[in-house]
């Protein structure tokens, strides 16, 4: 058991050096860092440059919600339709307005259309008014959720056209997001390291001498124990920025209410550590067939490609989390279910049984990958110029392979 | 010599590749304190052979022991690989990368260190401890290797093509290491396809052609068993006419010199008398025809060395 823990102790250590790593651990996140601050100083000012005081307000009922005006505010004023509330903004007659429509009866969203920034306080104010307004609405058409969370304001620049939600955009959708992308690069790092060490020691040889030392299994354990501690120190690190910066820029405006996603991060490390296994024992196996590291590269990209799979059907994830049979078959085949159970649980609800089920099914296909390339990797260590088919790869997995290796003979010669 | 253990024991090994047969039928025994030639042209088998010894690839019939058992973790510490192919971590520093080698084979961190270090100045080496393996002259990386190779102090080292690629200077550091190793009792197995060396240093051989066991025993004892009855000489006087010669021919391995075939019943000891008492010749040179392992070699295998 000794050697495997040299082994692993060597890959942490030596790959923890390596500038690629140390870019990827500190450079990462600063870059990402540094594209938010921009953005929000951007946002900031755009908003800052003139506040709407709420003193005169118009709003556009197009739905009759509001057509009793049950304890109105002062100075807002129903105005009849869209264009001409549009024009009084435009002339300068009101300071912005709100529209009450179908928007508000499929989504609870009130655009609001203002030249300014909107405080929280006036968008309380708005959006009491237009709840004390609906729930008095005894034989309401209106869909009962929204009665349950009756408003959601979404505010409208109309200098620029663009839209910022009030509603925690950045804590429900980025912040998980860019977790959830930070996730996949670590995967790819420590498992592209894996399969790198695997062809470096492959391509100089030195495998040769390794296994006079160590058996393949010790080889490929200590690897992926080493190579996986690595990946988590990434991650570990990653974390431990967040919440230092979180808790550094808590009482800024950007971050107000916003609540670290510890169930993302529970469920992230979960399927971490099996997709680590998955795809760090297969990239180890592919290592040690292949023949060169431009070889390996190119595979490598093809897996990379299948890990963020899901990434390229965001829109069905984001419109229909629940039931598009895409975002299931993402969601419960093994090389894809990490990031896609992450994006289900970013923009819906995933149920503890389903989680189960992909938990499981990801377990299951770990075991057998590890398994598998774990024949493969002893059978491949030693093999030079030749390329391998897949048949043959099938008939090693089987053990019927005729370039058999020892199995462990510790036990054997004892 | 004291052959006082076997290190290494073959027996009647076979290994076939579809229908290829890589090796065939092949037995020897590596004594302590012997350096043992495993002689062949280049794919005649000699790194299936020792890569069935070092228990990377099984044997289809026959059984190997190492140090006295199968090879198993234990005798993994005490025997040392340099393979032909030769490779280093490039991006480690010398002395990490001996380090790791080093615990690999069962030293502790510090054992590991402290031994690397001391062969690395054995080898003048130790100003480039601290250096990436990839900052070093080719000769020096072969010697790093040379160094991870002994630095667990093994008792059996089994070495391919030992000196490729080293220049003079270089192959006698090298040689006299393994000497030294040699001497401490240790056992050495070099498989080569270069002649010269294992005339100069080893004590027995065995020759692989085809996967076939052509030659194994003593180099000296293969020689003279090889040994035409003939001597090679230089020098001046008609050959022809000297007394237990039966015929001359000009000697293939030079120009001056001349293949003397004795008649059955004269020794070389009878022409060396008939020249010295005769004013007629005069010789710069006078030697058994003992062959060199390769012209035995390329008679045995009926192919050319490189």
């Amino acid at each position: 058991m000794g050697r495997l823990w040299i082994v692993a102790r060597h890959e942490f250590l030596t790959n923890l050096r390596k500038r690629s790593f140390l870019f990827a651990v500190f450079g990462l996140p600063l870059l990402l860092l540094g594209i938010f601050a921009v953005v929000g100083f951007a946002t900031s000012l755009a908003f800052s440059s003139s506040d709407i005081t709420g003193e005169n307000v118009g709003y556009v009922d197009e739905i009759g919600v509001l057509s009793l005006a049950l304890e109105k505010p002062e100075g807002f004023n129903p105005i009849a339709d869209a264009e001409t509330a549009s024009a009084s903004l435009e002339a300068g007659e009101i300071e912005g307005y709100f529209i009450v429509g179908d928007a508000y009866v499929n989504t609870g969203n009130i655009p609001f259309y203002a030249k300014g920034a909107v405080s929280d306080e006036l968008e309380d104010i708005i959006s009491a008014f237009v709840v004390r307004n609906v729930v008095s609405q005894t034989n309401s058409t209106l869909p009962e959720d929204l009665l349950e969370n009756p408003a959601r304001m979404t505010v409208f620049l109309e200098n620029t056209g663009r839209m910022v939600s009030r509603d925690a955009f950045v804590v429900l959708f980025i912040i998980p997001l860019v977790f959830v992308m930070l996730f996949m690069m670590a995967l790819q790092f420590s498992s592209g390291f894996l399969m790198s060490s695997v062809v470096e020691e492959k391509s100089n040889r030195i495998m040769e001498l390794l296994i006079t030392s160590v058996t393949p299994a010790q080889l490929l354990g200590g690897k992926i124990i080493g190579l996986g501690g690595l990946g988590l120190v990434q991650i570990g690190a990653w974390v431990l920025f967040s919440v230092v910066g979180f808790f550094l820029f808590q009482n800024t405006e950007v971050l107000q209410g916003v609540v670290l996603p510890v169930d993302l991060i529970v469920v992230a490390a979960l399927y971490f550590f099996l997709n680590f296994f998955l795809y760090g024992s297969l990239m180890a196996g592919i290592g040690a067939v292949v023949d060169s590291e431009q070889e390996s590269r190119q595979i490598a990209g093809i897996l990379s490609l299948v890990l963020v799979l899901p990434l390229f059907f965001l829109t069905q994830f984001f419109t229909d989390p629940d039931t598009n049979p895409i975002v299931l078959f993402l969601s419960y085949f093994p090389f894809s279910s990490g990031l896609a159970m992450l994006l289900r649980m970013t923009f819906g609800v995933v149920g503890i049984g389903e989680l189960a089920l992909s938990l499981g099914i990801s377990l299951a296909a770990t075991i057998f990958i590890t398994w598998a390339s774990a024949k493969v990797f002893r059978w491949g260590l030693l093999l030079y110029g030749k390329k391998i088919t897949l048949r043959e790869l099938w008939r090693v997995i089987r053990g019927k392979s005729d370039m058999s290796f020892t199995a462990p003979q510790s036990a054997e010669a004892k | 010599m004291a052959q006082s253990s076997t290190a290494i024991k073959v027996e009647n090994i076979s290994k076939s590749y579809g229908d290829f047969k890589a090796v065939s039928n092949v037995s020897f025994e590596v004594y302590h304190g012997e350096i043992f030639a495993l002689l062949g042209p280049n794919g005649a088998g000699k790194s299936t052979t020792i890569r069935m010894i070092l228990d990377i690839i099984r044997p289809d019939s026959g059984k190997i022991s190492v140090l006295g058992a199968p090879l198993n973790d234990a005798t993994k510490d005490k025997l040392g690989y340099l393979p032909e192919e030769r490779g280093l971590y490039k991006s480690v520093s010398v002395i990490e990368m001996m380090g790791y080698l080093g615990r690999l084979k069962g030293l502790s961190y510090a054992d590991a260190n402290k031994r690397a270090m001391a062969l690395l100045e054995k080898l003048s080496l130790a100003e480039v401890a601290k250096k990436k393996v990839s900052e070093l002259s080719k000769g020096m990386q072969q010697k790093v290797q040379f160094a991870v190779t002994v630095m667990h102090d093994p008792e059996l080292i089994i070495i391919d093509e030992p000196f490729s690629g080293l220049d003079p200077v270089n192959r006698l550091v090298i040689k006299d290491l393994l000497f030294e190793f040699r001497a401490k009792g240790g056992a050495i197995v070099m498989s080569t396809h270069q002649m010269e060396q294992v005339e100069e240093m080893a004590n027995r051989m065995t020759m692989i052609s085809k996967g076939q066991q052509k030659l194994y025993g003593a180099v000296e004892e293969i020689r003279a068993r090889y040994a035409q009855h003939a001597i090679i000489v230089e020098g001046k006087g008609d050959w022809n006419k000297l007394t237990g010669v039966q015929s001359v021919e000009s000697d293939p391995n030079s120009r001056d010199a001349q293949l003397l075939h004795l008649n059955e019943n004269a020794s070389s000891d009878d022409v060396l008398a008939a020249i010295a008492s005769s004013p007629n010749y005069s010789i710069s040179r006078f030697e058994l025809a003992v062959p060199s392992l390769n012209e035995i070699f390329i008679q045995v295998a009926g192919e050319r060395s490189e």
